[in-house]
């Protein structure tokens, strides 16, 4: 039996949260140094959105998306950073790794934007994670995701 | 803030496990050879510093309604814009 803490968020009230399911940073995520531990949550079944809610923070709520649903060949991408991410973060096969990339929300919702820069990279198995940079890479830090958004 | 003087081919040695070595000099251009332990995570900081504020706008304190978002249709892109 798993054991469960309760956190207090304002958007979502009270939630329980599973141990097991808690994801934990091994570094922070940039610029949230008190926040380790998050739990994902799906936002709905129709939706590819899902949240990333600080446990530590629990006011702290991040919308997070795949982005290979917003650039087709971030797959590639993945690939070839492969190596860096099993080292690390001790990822045992490809099936435990899991790449997430943080939605900046402007008032315009239209005009969200998900950051292909540094995405998230979870352990699936360790529930180990980390927000890694791609230097050197071209990618965005603001890639539109609506037909609607920035030009 | 520790400014030292340093060489080409000379180094720091900072704690017990991290290294850093002038390897080249061009006009304004450093380059630096950085050996640490692979914990120990290395970004230009003016990479960091922007990672770290688009972070900081993505952070949802509120409780602002974002239904129009999750019902939203993503649009898939086969090359990345910059």
């Amino acid at each position: 039996m798993s054991e469960y803490i309760t956190i207090q968020s304002p958007r979502f009230g009270e939630l329980q949260c599973p141990e097991d399911k808690i994801i934990e940073f091994v570094s922070p995520v940039l610029g949230f140094p008190n926040s380790t531990r998050y739990v994902i949550s799906d936002h709905d079944k129709e939706s590819d959105f899902k949240w990333m809610i600080s446990v530590d923070e629990p006011e702290i709520a991040f919308v997070i998306l795949d982005p290979t649903l917003v650039a087709s060949n971030y797959v590639k991408v993945i690939d070839e950073h492969y190596n860096r991410f099993i080292r690390e973060l001790e990822i045992a096969k490809v099936e435990d790794l899991l790449v997430l990339g943080i939605v900046t929300i402007p008032p315009t919702i239209t005009m969200a934007t998900i950051n292909l820069l540094a995405p998230i990279m979870i352990n699936a198995e360790t529930k180990t994670a980390k927000q890694v940079i791609l230097e050197g890479s071209d990618l965005s830090l603001k890639q539109p995701i609506f037909e609607d958004g920035p030009a | 803030m520790l400014v030292l003087t340093r060489r080409i081919g000379q180094s720091l040695i900072i704690g017990d496990n991290i290294e850093i070595k002038i390897a080249e000099v061009n006009g304004k251009q450093v380059k630096v050879a950085i050996k640490a332990p692979s914990e120990v995570t290395i970004y230009r900081s003016e990479v960091y510093k922007k990672i770290q504020a688009e972070n900081k706008s993505a952070a949802l304190s509120g409780t602002k309604n974002l239904d129009s978002l999750f019902k939203k249709k993503i649009k898939t892109v086969r090359s990345k814009e910059k």
